[in-house]
């Protein structure tokens, strides 16, 4: 049995080889001679690996069979040349390339090459054909797989209804106070947007809005003539700019909030007279972690002043100067034009007669950022379902609304604090300020709408209420009062506390809001139903829904809902699990056959497991690698999703513009794992199955949330494979509210979720290193901190040029695959079955994926008539 | 008794004040809090936006309004001064709790009312008559019958009858298709209280589909019941029956319904009467499994809903209903036993 063992360097086998032959029948000897041959494959491995770190060697083509030991010596020259004969595909290639040339294109994009191998261990990686299999931005097909649609072609004809499943409830349908998914899904067809984004090709088009010009931000330096700006720091002489330096907050001695530093800044004339809402920007000396690279940008109140807290401790350069916007043309020598492109633009007026720009030279101005000014032209036909016009007005109770501390919308609220200022500047115009450079800037400005409630109605309905019986018969209004000022005038401002209160509670709009959609609330049956009826006087009339009616039955059981489908007591079964849609509706079943069409769609989101990189053994990237290499990602899809769903390798939605497709998952292979574990020192030692280094075995727990099969299965799959190469892995299932306490405590391991996000997501919230420490409660669960992410996703921010924001995502993919903070799973489809007289149905690759607004039924396949 | 009754009732104000007391600590020792149904991402983060950015400083707010952060003994003081003004809120929509509660208790109280109702009209009769004739075939049958029916667990033959029913709809629907008659055409509901278009039918056509509606999971609510309480009524009829006043009724020349319905009934009713105790809170707790299954709105589904998502309101006043129910029953369960049973008597010895 000695002789089994290969170990020249012998660094670990010193104790004596199992004895096979005593005991035990001859399954018992084999098994163990089995067990030995393994040592011998380990201890060859960590030789080879061994002898390759000392020689900077690869080993090509590591078998993930069990690879006899001779092929294990076989060392080849170094990476370059590895890999030329698997040919990646031509598609592969292409894929590549594309990414090659984008480089080319944007030198200053930080470039980072896919990670081919870690401590001259290869990675490796699934093969081509798994890669993008659909176009983004390709149209739509409509009514797939409905082959009674196909036979028998019909036209949009308006009737009849559809009641489609829910497996949650909103608690209220304020799109102000609530936005979980249930809630959003049913919003889409009450609350618009000012811009749309367009199902298939995910761009914005024109919609509450008809158009709108975006402009860029100048800051002219502070002795600008005419418009000469000062700071004072805390009561000291006008400056035109200083540096401060800000302190982390101090813990105070005895309990309580620990004490936040707070400057006052206050914005002046040359007099030293207060200029109100002047611009102070702060700028970062040297490098400051969290902090943005292009400033904190603030304006000061009516009064002149400022309070600056709350920002990222450091010595910041503070700055003032007046605010103009246009487009910025960069001329020679730093010099720029800015040319105003809205007719409100106060530039244009100032402009001398018949000049359209002005020339700033370099001295003359101190910051630029882009695309922050937007003017939104309201479409004047829009209108709200009780058939009040939408104006300027509505949006600017909005922002009052959002703005108000007292209103309930604390998510919504710092969603939108970088939305500085909105200004109605007409019934239909309104001017909004973003406060920094921001590629989703123009997202949230036209986004405003869908958080839009009706000025009027509320107006009216303040006059009858009584849920707030102080406030009754006071006239709302946009002005700021206190409550004094409120009594004594008989007003309620939308700013102010009181009607903070009363737009929490009261039911009118909370159970049937008012929008200006092609459907309204007709009623809400609590724990039951929520009732659309179709708007018939849509102001948008080709746009216009075809059923009469949407009705959203809360079914939270997937049993009971397909149970329901088959009863005929709902037309959709919206999100069935991957189980139910493949073996529940197998063959297909004779009462679903006639009478349904299954059907799966992509949406935004993927599933990942996090290790906590605060865990020492975890914060080795070759520990990380290796077990990233032991779950049978391909196998696991087939298998236990059915296909249903496509590997990603990275954090990006796969068919959205920052998802980097040359970059492959890494494939499942325990024995590159184990060479990869062998390396970074874990071995068995002691030969209790587990790996260990230094005594401290290789053992974590994998904490997951309490009722998702699809999680139990995929875990149970992932521990059984750890084990094979000596991996220990508990299993702690939990439910939800206890979950996310821990994930927030980063008291963990290893913990399995799903993202969903948009189409392009901004990676600050998950890879920042900001969100890395341990009292941050965000969801860097992980704790990932890495200098080169931290300097890409700073820059994604900014970037407008959209090419260019891909390749710095792509950037930002590649270094995400090679450190593996997450184990990237996959992209999992979505799943449902619906009544086959139903046409127009399309399944878009935007959540939730399909727009009943579209959906129709012929005539003569109609089932509920209308009265 | 009015003293008595008096007593009883100022003895139950610490008996809650120790059991709100308790409940409440349980409640906050269970990890997580109602943020984490606001901002924990599962149904935020499916909107597309709170996986984004922006939850952290939102969580901190909402910690702060609802004193999460507080020392316990603080949030204590906090929930009770809110119980006795009635302020009772749902953490994360911040409306009050009374609108969802009372209607899902008006659900739960009927349906459990009927179940009651008619585990009791049957279960009596069916103990008298396995306790009169014990042994006998009829006993035997009626005996395996009912613990093959105890034994069953109320999910799987709730969902076989919903399957059942799934299968007859289909067939009877297949067979009207068959003979033309599409007017016949049905389907026998198998989830929630009420058809989609029930509020435009006439009165008659409501209360038949609410009967309707009723019957499967009422039918799964009293079967186990039914078995518990009939072996506990044959039980207490037995150990009547073997007594010697009722061989005396017997000797004296009553006839055997005599016996059994004057003399041995009311003795044997304490094992029932004890149970009442136990049934008054019940008839409001209702049946989580069931109502999940048959998607009824009633408190079970309320309650344990409001368990998942930490609405600590909604928990405790759950919690103190029950108990207060529960005292009560004792409390009634004691009466009853003094006018059952006249050896029993409110007045102390002394």
């Amino acid at each position: 049995m000695v002789g089994l063992l290969v170990g020249t360097q012998g660094c670990f086998i010193t104790s004596s080889p199992p004895v096979a032959n005593q005991g035990g029948g001859d399954a018992a000897a084999e098994k163990l001679t089995a067990a030995a041959l393994k040592m011998e494959q380990a201890a060859d491995r960590l030789a080879a690996a061994a002898d390759r770190l000392s020689k900077l060697e690869v080993r090509v083509g590591s078998g993930t069979g069990s690879a006899p030991a001779e092929s294990t010596t076989e060392v080849k020259p170094l990476v370059s040349e590895a890999d030329p004969g698997k040919a990646a595909t031509s598609a592969e290639a292409k894929l590549i390339r594309e990414v090659d040339e984008l480089y080319a294109k944007y030198p200053d994009v930080p470039r980072v090459e896919i990670l081919k191998e870690l401590d001259g261990i290869e990675i490796p990686r699934v093969k081509a054909g798994s890669g993008k299999t659909l176009e983004l931005g390709a149209g739509i097909p409509v009514d797939v797989g409905n082959p009674h649609a196909a036979n028998k072609p019909s036209q949009p004809v308006k009737g009849d209804q559809v009641i489609v499943r829910f497996n949650s409830e909103p608690k209220s349908l304020n799109p102000v106070i609530e936005q979980s998914a249930v809630q959003t899904y049913m919003g889409q067809y009450i609350q618009e947007a000012l811009a749309r984004q367009d199902n298939e090709t995910f761009e914005f088009v024109p919609h509450l809005a008809t158009k709108w010009i975006i402009e860029d931000s100048v800051k002219l330096s502070p002795d600008y003539p005419g418009k000469k700006y000062r700071l004072i720091l805390s009561d000291g002489s006008p400056l035109p700019s200083a540096e401060i330096e800000y302190l982390a907050p101090v813990k105070k001695e005895s309990k309580g909030e620990p004490e936040v530093m707070k400057i006052v800044v206050k914005t002046v004339n040359e007099e030293g007279q207060a200029i109100a809402k002047g611009w102070v920007g702060l700028f970062p000396i040297g490098k400051i972690l969290g902090a943005p690279t292009t400033g904190y940008h603030n304006w000061s109140n009516e009064q002149g002043e400022l309070v600056i807290s709350g920002i990222i401790p450091g010595r910041y350069r503070v700055l003032t100067g007046s605010e103009i916007y246009g487009k910025v043309k960069p001329l020679a020598d730093g010099a720029i034009e800015v040319t105003p492109l809205s007719e409100e633009n106060p530039l244009r007026q100032a402009l001398p007669p018949g000049q359209t720009s002005l020339v700033l030279k370099a001295d003359e101005y101190q910051d630029i950022q882009r695309e922050t000014w937007m003017t939104f032209y309201l479409d004047p036909r829009a209108k709200w379902s009780d058939g009040t016009p939408f104006t300027s007005t509505d949006l600017k109770f909005a922002f009052a609304v959002l703005n108000n501390n007292t209103v309930d919308c604390d998510a919504v609220r710092t969603y939108y604090s970088d939305l500085t200022d909105l200004d109605a500047l007409s019934p239909l115009v309104v001017r909004m300020r973003y406060r920094q450079q921001y590629f989703k800037a123009f997202e949230f400005g036209a986004g405003i709408g869908l958080y839009t409630p009706p000025f009027e109605f509320f107006k009216n309905r303040l006059k009858t209420q009584t849920t707030e019986p102080a406030i009754t018969g006071y006239e709302l209004t946009l002005d700021r009062l206190t409550e004094a000022e409120e009594d004594a005038q008989k007003k309620v401002s939308a700013h102010g506390k009181r009607f903070g209160k009363f737009f929490n509670l009261d039911t009118a709009y909370n159970q049937t809001p008012l929008g200006t959609g092609p459907y309204m609330v007709e009623s809400w049956k609590k724990t039951d139903r929520v009732i659309l009826s179709r708007n018939d006087s849509y102001w948008l009339p080709e746009r216009s829904g075809y059923l009469d009616k949407l009705i959203f039955r809360f079914l939270p059981d997937n049993t009971t809902a397909l149970q329901s489908l088959r009863a005929g007591e709902i037309d959709f079964n919206y999100r069935m699990d991957p189980e139910q849609f493949t073996k529940d509706l197998a063959g297909p079943p004779d009462w679903f056959k006639d009478k349904f069409i299954k059907a799966d769609w992509y949406t935004p989101n993927y599933g990942y497991y996090c290790w906590n990189l605060n865990r020492p053994y975890f914060k080795d990237q070759r520990v990380r690698m290796a077990l990233a290499m032991l779950f049978e990602k391909e196998a696991f899809l087939k298998n236990k999703m059915y296909d249903l769903g496509t590997m990603v390798s990275g954090s990006q939605y796969y068919f959205g513009p920052g998802y980097d497709h040359s970059v492959k998952s890494v494939d499942y292979s325990p024995e590159t794992a184990r060479d990869l574990l062998a390396t970074a020192g874990w071995i068995d030692t002691n030969r209790d199955g587990i790996l260990d280094r230094d005594g401290v075995k290789l053992s974590f727990e994998a904490l997951i949330p309490f009722g998702n099969p699809v999680i139990d299965d995929r875990t149970a799959l992932l521990q059984k494979t750890l084990k094979q190469v000596g991996v220990d892995m508990q299993i702690t299932r939990i439910e939800w509210a206890a979950f996310v306490e821990r994930l927030k405590a980063k008291d963990f391991d290893l913990v399995t979720l799903s993202w969903a996000m948009p189409v392009e997501s901004d990676p600050f919230q998950l890879w920042h290193s900001s969100g890395a420490t341990p009292e941050s409660r965000g969801s860097n669960a992980g704790s990932f901190a890495n200098n080169l992410a931290d300097e890409l996703i700073e820059k994604i921010r900014v970037t407008l040029e959209p090419d260019k924001r891909a390749l710095l995502n792509y950037s930002l993919h590649r270094l995400l695959d090679s450190q593996q903070p997450y184990l990237f799973l996959y992209c999992s489809k979505d799943l449902g079955a619906y009544h086959k007289r139903f046409r127009g149905v399309k399944w878009y690759r935007l959540r939730p994926g399909f727009d009943l607004a579209e959906w129709y039924v012929p005539k003569d396949e109609q089932v509920h008539k209308s009265e | 008794m009015a003293t008595y009754i008096f007593r009883r009732l100022l003895l139950m104000i610490p008996t809650l004040f120790g059991i709100l007391v308790l409940s409440f600590i349980v409640i906050k020792s269970t990890p997580g809090d109602p943020a984490s149904g606001r901002f924990g991402g599962a149904a935020a983060a499916q909107g597309g936006m709170n996986a984004e950015r922006g939850t952290e400083d939102a969580e901190k707010a909402f910690r702060k309004n609802f004193k999460l952060d507080e020392p316990l003994y603080v949030q204590f003081f906090w929930f009770v001064g809110r119980i006795f003004r009635g302020e009772m809120i749902y953490y994360t929509k911040q409306g009050s709790i009374w609108p969802d509660l009372i209607p899902a208790m008006k659900i739960t109280l009927m349906i459990n009312s009927i179940v009651f109702l008619l585990v009791y009209l049957l279960a009596i009769p069916m103990g008298i008559f396995s306790a009169t004739a014990p042994h006998s075939t009829g006993d035997r049958i009626m005996t395996l019958t009912l613990f093959v029916l105890y034994s069953l667990p109320s999910f799987w033959v709730a969902e076989m009858l919903r399957l059942g029913v799934l299968e007859s709809n289909a067939a009877w629907n297949a067979a009207m298709l068959s003979q033309d008659a599409q007017e016949w055409m049905f389907n026998y509901p198998i989830s929630g209280l009420h058809d989609v278009n029930a509020d435009r039918f006439s009165l008659f056509q409501w209360l038949w589909d609410y009967t309707l509606h009723l019957v499967l999971p009422i039918l799964c609510m009293t079967y186990a019941s039914l078995a518990y309480i009939s072996r506990q009524m044959r039980a207490g009829m037995l150990e009547v029956v073997r007594q010697d006043y009722i061989r005396t009724a017997k000797a004296k020349g009553c006839s055997p319904a005599r016996v059994i319905w004057v003399h041995a009934l009311r003795n044997s009713l304490f094992p029932i009467i004890t149970l009442f105790a136990s049934l008054l809170p019940a008839l409001i707790g209702g049946s989580v499994i069931i109502e999940y299954i048959f998607n009824i709105p009633g408190m079970g589904k309320l309650t344990i809903d409001s368990v998942f998502s930490r609405e600590y309101d909604m928990i405790l006043v759950t919690m103190m209903l029950s108990a207060v129910l529960t005292l009560l029953g004792i409390l009634i369960s004691d009466i009853m036993y003094v006018l059952v049973d006249p050896r029993v008597s409110f007045e102390s010895k002394n």
